[in-house]
């Protein structure tokens, strides 16, 4: 009896809704606006950019969020299945949301993985283990200006795709925001002109600024949480190491993340005395209003002041 | 009506309203007894002791329901092996092996120094990225728990009820009870895709206990539960879709909420009762 029911109402609303997943545009003559979801707030920003007056962008992850450990609702998921396209970040970063994007893209939804653009780099440091696991690549590639312009014109590519009709009023507006992502990199390196190179050495959170040291000449020595998964914590000869590291180096800060918490940082800074101070960084996602990270331009400014005024000879 | 049918024109959530309903019915069937019988730790420590299971088969690239499977049955036997060879009672040797399976997960996945983990998604569930193959294998596992429980629904409503009663009437109690740890493995393994393996124990307890407020027949309870899940499903997914909430844990959360609306109804009905025979009495005294 039950089953009947069950299947009855299954039935029902498997009828109700048939219709499939609406209109797919056809490369018709006028430039309309256009749909694009993305998945964290700095590409959501990346892409509101370019996209400019022409279009929406839906962020998914709330400002603030840990994409690591971000879900989405339901809504969400049918707002990517209306978009023209999706933009994600890819190498694992959306840890929480990997299914939905996956099977997103085989309902036939055009995704792209803006790490996809750029050269990717292994974990400059590995929390103790072995690097042979696949998807030991550092998704965190927009600690590098250059990278992202390079993602810039990768996502001006995926827009022309998706809107043939308007590739070239895409590949304009991303060339213009292209400019001033250059142009941010290298006013980010004035900023950390005050760094002489011997005291170019970070120690983070998590393993967050691979790309940024890549960049800018500075080596990781290491990071509190071991791996880039939620749960996953550090031993104490894990934190010994680092002490010792820190001490050996006589760093002077440890770089936390505004998405997590800094318990770790601060239990470590308060081993090694005052001389170290843990320095709140904007790596996973942008900042409320007022934070001097509401952009992605504006975020790693003031990313690039902190770790100067941290390390430098300010 | 468009509220209800116009989310479920996509794919993706027909594809999970298919997955939370799969899930619903398994886990209300199995969790029936899991309530009757008092097995609700064991449940719950099943649901996450299955944990380092997930985590090696993630890392060595295999089926992460195989490894789960693993890693359960390794969990039973070894509950079953420590509660017979001493004095101690079986929710003390749940309560070891569900600490040391969850140790171990978070041990192995700490010390991998891999990043491929999807460790959010195998707790918390990814209903709304379920594919066509997940929903094959969880129809099967529903079929499996329905086709168990109906074939051995005399023992097992024997054991729970009267242990002795059963070996006396040759319904061989140890047998029961070992097909019961099978199914309440296969329903959480098979559900965690649905709701992730820390909320499928929701779906495994909540709706059967609420089924036990309103009805006493273990078939009308299974009936119940299975109705109220499948109910709970639909509202998570909806809910989900117009409020933006993880879907996961808003099914999760519902199914426990109703638990306690309901309780809340009968309480009152029970007062209410009691009230109208007091003034009813009073009535006929006067």
């Amino acid at each position: 009896m039950t089953f009947v029911v069950l299947v009855g109402l299954w039935a029902l609303l498997a009828a109700g809704c048939g219709a499939g997943t609406g209109a797919t545009s056809v490369a018709g003559e006028e430039c309309g606006p256009v749909e694009v979801v993305a998945s964290t707030s700095i590409l959501g920003d990346v892409v509101g950019s370019v996209v400019g007056e022409h279009g929406v962008v839906e962020v998914l992850m709330p400002r603030g969020a840990d994409p690591h450990s971000f879900q989405i609702s339901a809504r969400q998921a049918a707002a990517m299945r209306r978009a023209d396209l999706v933009v994600v970040n890819g190498l694992g970063l959306e840890e929480g949301m990997g299914g939905a994007v996956e099977t997103a893209a085989s309902d036939g939804v055009r995704v792209v993985e803006a790490a996809s653009f750029v050269e990717p780099l292994p974990f400059s440091l590995d929390g103790g283990g072995d690097e042979t696991g696949h998807g030991s690549l550092d998704p965190h590639f927009w600690t590098d200006p250059a990278r992202m312009a390079q993602v810039v014109t990768g996502l001006a590519e995926a827009l022309a795709a998706a809107d043939p009709a308007c590739a070239q009023r895409w590949r304009e507006a991303a060339a213009s925001y292209r400019e001033e992502i250059l142009a941010l990199d290298e006013e980010i390196e004035v900023i950390l002109e005050t760094i002489p190179a011997d005291r170019r050495k970070l120690v983070t959170n998590h393993h967050s600024l691979g790309y940024f040291a890549d960049r800018y000449g500075f080596t990781v020595l290491g990071a509190i949480v071991p791996g880039g998964s939620t749960l996953a914590e550090p031993s104490p000869a894990d934190l010994a190491g680092l002490v010792a590291i820190l001490e050996r180096e006589g760093i002077r800060a440890i770089f936390a993340d505004t998405t997590r918490p800094a318990d770790l940082a601060e239990a470590l800074a308060a081993e090694l005395g005052e001389q170290v101070s843990v320095v709140e960084l904007f790596t996973g996602s942008l900042g409320d209003p007022g934070s001097g990270a509401e952009t992605y331009p504006a975020m790693q400014r003031t990313n690039a002041r902190r770790i100067a005024a941290a390390l430098g000879d300010g | 009506m468009d509220w209800l049918i116009e989310p479920f024109s996509f794919d993706f959530m027909q594809r999970a309203l298919a997955a939370g309903v799969l899930a619903a019915i398994t886990t209300s069937v199995v969790g029936t007894w899991v309530i009757l019988r008092g097995l609700a730790f064991m449940g719950d420590a099943l649901a996450h002791g299955v944990l380092p299971g997930i985590a090696i088969a993630l890392l060595a690239d295999l089926n992460p329901m195989a490894g789960a499977a693993v890693a359960a049955v390794v969990m039973v036997g070894a509950i079953s092996v420590v509660h017979r060879i001493t004095r101690l009672s079986e929710d003390t040797a749940i309560g070891l092996l569900f600490v040391g399976m969850l140790a171990l997960g978070v041990v192995l996945i700490s010390r991998s120094g891999s990043f491929a983990v999807d460790l959010v998604a195998v707790l918390f569930g990814d209903v709304l990225g379920t594919g066509r193959g997940d929903l094959v294998v969880q129809a099967v596992a529903a079929a499996v728990a329905l086709g168990g429980v109906a074939i051995f629904y005399r023992p097992l409503l024997v054991l729970s009820f009267n242990e002795q009663k059963a070996a006396t009437l040759g319904l061989r109690p140890r047998l029961a009870h070992l097909v019961m740890m099978g199914l309440i493995t296969l329903a959480v393994v098979a559900s965690f895709q649905a709701v992730g393996a820390l909320l499928v124990f929701g779906l495994l307890i909540a709706p059967p206990a609420t089924a036990v407020l309103v009805a006493r027949r273990v078939p009308t309870v299974m009936v119940i539960a299975m109705l109220l899940g499948t109910g709970e499903v639909v509202a998570g997914l909806l809910v989900s879709y117009h409020f933006d909430t993880a879907a996961g844990a808003t099914m999760s959360g519902l199914a426990v909420a109703v638990f306690f609306l309901v309780l809340a109804a009968v309480r009152a009905k029970a007062v209410w009762r009691d009230r109208r025979a007091k003034v009813g009495t009073g009535d006929s005294l006067g």
